[in-house]
């Protein structure tokens, strides 16, 4: 079956389709346009003239996942150090490193990511700088990084807690402390924000790249991603943020559930993780399936997490599951979390994250429901083409 | 006397439908297959299966949450230190204990990390007690041994070794030596006396080996000393099955799900554990906590279910097989007589929705899901 064919369309009939945001259809059939978009989701159609047919009886064929921070690509599985370039530990703020200059495509950590049913990622650098830099959004099939990214930059990393100030206090540098971290990040928003105002004027400044990002920032067309384990680094931080009037979503919120109507009035979302895991910071130790549920709950948009290579990728659909079953947040909300709302997030929810007509054609056929450890990820679909598909 | 129904009951070999266990004191005195009509039971649960059991552990030696405070796995001072013993450092302060006994797992052979070439002692131990002691089930046992990247990158810069040859000549200067210590006894030294008894084959060596090289030479040693051993790790066992199933090694598997970030790593495959539990080499699968959480041990084996292992076989190789292994008596299995180390689940406990919802360790409920 020539699946592969950019221009043919593929119908995918029989299965159970778990759509996210229009319910679950049993025995219903996806159409994947020949322009890479989802032609028409059928709650029963087995044959279409021109197409390409999948015969999913018994499966199930759900949305392809949303890893919302990972270092895919950025920090290289195998190759130890020579491919590690998440961190530009040199200077405590970079704002102007880019993910997209560092993500190498062929790693093998995108064949895992599609063998779990992950389609779309964001990737960026890593927690050793209080400013490490700007991340990506990009689908994990292709070849070349300019044709699989989605949005860059997508969003600012920024980091609180342990990891900066351990790394520049061995170096003997600020930050050493919380305080350093807070002062860093207000201190290259301040210059910012001056950068923004002589910009406007008769007299502009000279280009400085780290500047022109932080306007992205001021001006609210990207948030800061912040790496936060501890509720008071949150709290710090939407602190900082009101100072400036930016947007921020925080990465990991191990602890967030303590403050989660402070975030929730703030309006700030939580990409909780890694969950499955065994908590190696003092920082971490509040770690819990029990979290998403919980930020949920008290109205915060929540998504999870892989931080990979921290956990391997493929193991996302393991997280939501625990979290379903053990955390109290039940199968909808969890599978949520995975889809629909870091989609949301990173503000690609007209694109991806369910199966809807018009969206992305992103989407897997797994050989039973994708909470189950014993289920498998059979074809992965992106864009309409296929990925990956099991033993090929 | 407690009464438990189970739907499912794994007696760490097979699986029967609708029997009753009966406990009484630390174990269980009797398993029937129906019980008595109208009768209330202490406890129901779709599924019971023996405590789990992670044979290659670093639990209470490298306690969660802690960072440099808590971590007392490798003493890298010295790459060759088989006079550790893993009790000396083992805390029952570890919040990863009662972690794991939340997902059923029991029991651990905690052994020291695999920085050092000869790491040291290892013990057996329930997930739960005041002290070590009161944790112990028996030690030392065990001595843990390491080849492959990680003594080269612990040491290379300072010592010996710096390369997988030194890893092996490491290993075959200390057992030579321990040998004509235990021939010509003279000078009292503690480090030849930690090995005696592994070359008398009253005790255990546990190679840790990744890579199937590695793998190779570890069984080379083994063989050249006689030493009755497991290999742990075995990520890349699949391309030696030949040759282990032919020398009839013993395998701890795992863990199963773990970041792929080292060379050694790289070809780490579920499909790779189905190979070997599919070639009757006897293997057990292993969290190797704290490389991945032993509470979800029990999800890691669900990979292996959908890849066709049977759940019999993936049960017994977290229960009857390392408890073989370990030459427990009575643990890893549920008849009459065996320890009362049990686990109770909410549906199928190698799928994330079977939650461990009751935990007993020698007839004591010691973890109850609210």
């Amino acid at each position: 079956m020539p699946l592969q064919e950019r221009s043919r369309m593929i119908l995918i009939y029989g299965g159970t389709i778990l759509t996210v945001t229009d319910g679950v259809i049993e025995g219903g059939s996806v159409l994947l346009g020949d322009d890479g978009k989802i032609a028409e989701v059928f709650a029963n159609h087995t044959d279409v003239a021109g197409a390409a047919v999948i015969d999913a009886t018994g499966k199930y064929v759900v949305p392809g996942f949303v890893d919302a921070h990972t270092h895919l690509g950025i920090c290289n599985l195998e190759t130890g150090e020579i491919g590690e370039d998440e961190n530009e530990m040199t200077n405590p703020s970079t704002p102007a490193c880019r993910a997209l200059d560092a993500v190498y495509v062929w790693d093998s950590g995108f064949a895992d990511a599609l063998s779990g049913g992950i389609t779309t990622v964001f990737t960026g650098p890593g927690s050793g700088n209080v400013i490490g830099g700007q991340s990506i959004t990009m689908k994990t099939a292709g070849h070349c990084i300019d044709d699989m990214v989605m949005q860059n930059p997508a969003g600012l990393k920024t980091a609180s807690g342990e990891n900066p100030k351990r790394v520049y206090k061995a170096k003997a540098q600020l930050p050493s402390t919380r305080m350093g971290t807070a002062k860093v990040l207000r201190e290259a928003l301040s210059k910012a924000r001056d950068y923004k105002e002589r910009r406007a004027g008769t007299e502009p400044p000279v280009m400085d790249l780290d500047m022109e990002v932080l306007c992205k920032v001021l001006d609210c067309e990207i948030p800061l991603r912040m790496h936060s384990h501890r509720a008071d680094d949150m709290i710090t931080m939407v602190r900082i943020c009101d100072e400036f009037g930016i947007r921020m979503v925080i990465e990991h919120g191990t602890d967030s559930a303590r403050v989660r109507h402070e975030l929730a009035r703030a309006g700030v979302a939580v990409i909780t993780g890694p969950l499955l895991d065994v908590s190696p910071k003092v920082e971490t130790a509040s770690s819990s399936f029990s979290a998403p549920h919980l930020l949920h709950e008290a109205g915060v948009l929540t998504a999870i997490m892989t931080d990979h290579p921290v956990i391997p990728i493929e193991s996302l659909r393991l997280e939501a599951a625990i979290a379903a079953y053990e955390g109290g947040a039940g199968e909808q909300e969890a599978l949520e979390f995975i889809t629909i709302n870091p989609a949301k997030i990173l503000g690609l929810e007209d694109r991806i994250g369910s199966i809807t007509r018009g969206k992305d054609a992103d989407l897997v056929v797994w050989s039973g429901h994708p909470f189950k450890a014993s289920s498998v990820a059979e074809k992965t679909f992106v864009n309409g083409k296929l990925a990956w598909e099991v033993n090929a | 006397m407690i009464r438990i129904a189970a739907q499912h009951l794994f007696d760490g070999q097979g699986i029967m439908n609708d029997a009753v266990i009966t406990v009484d004191g630390p174990r269980v005195v009797s398993v029937e297959t129906s019980g008595h009509p109208g009768e209330h039971y202490d406890y129901s649960a779709a599924w019971v299966t023996p405590g789990f059991i992670d044979l290659d552990s670093g639990i209470g030696l490298k306690e969660e949450s802690l960072g440099f405070e808590g971590n007392d796995l490798n003493e890298a001072t010295d790459a060759v230190t088989p006079e550790m013993q893993a009790m000396d450092g083992l805390s029952p302060y570890d919040t990863s204990l009662e972690k794991s006994l939340m997902g059923g797992v029991t029991t651990a052979l905690v052994m020291p990390g695999s920085s050092n070439v000869v790491g040291g002692r290892g013990a057996v131990v329930h997930m739960v007690g005041a002290t070590a002691d009161d944790m112990c089930i028996k030690a030392p046992f065990g001595m843990k041994f390491s080849l492959g990247n990680d003594p080269k990158q612990t040491h290379g810069q300072k010592r010996t070794p710096m390369t997988r040859m030194g890893n092996a000549f490491l290993i075959r200067d200390i057992l030579t030596k321990a040998r004509e210590y235990r021939e010509k006894k003279k000078e009292y030294n503690m480090k030849y006396e930690a090995l005696l008894p592994l070359l008398a084959g009253e005790d255990m060596a546990f190679i840790q080996a990744l890579r199937a090289d590695d793998i190779m030479t570890a069984v080379r040693l083994a063989e050249e000393f006689g030493l009755r051993y497991v290999i742990t790790g075995a990520f890349d066992a699949d391309r030696v099955i030949d040759q282990l199933k032919e020398k009839d090694v013993t395998v701890a598997f795992g863990p199963v799900i773990m970041s792929r970030w080292m060379d050694d790593v790289k070809r780490l495959h579920p499909e790779n554990a189905v190979a070997l539990l599919s070639s009757g080499i006897r293997t057990a699968i292993i969290a190797s906590h704290p490389n991945y959480p032993a509470r979800y041990l029990r999800i890691s084996l669900g990979l292996l279910v959908g890849r066709g292992i049977s759940p019999e076989q993936a049960l017994g190789s977290v229960t009857s097989v390392p408890a073989g292994i370990l030459g427990l008596d009575g643990y890893g299995e549920i008849r009459s007589g065996s320890i009362a180390d049990l686990a109770l689940f909410k549906a199928q406990p190698w799928e994330p929705e079977g939650v461990t919802e009751h935990t007993f360790v020698g007839g004591n409920e010691v973890y109850t899901r609210s």
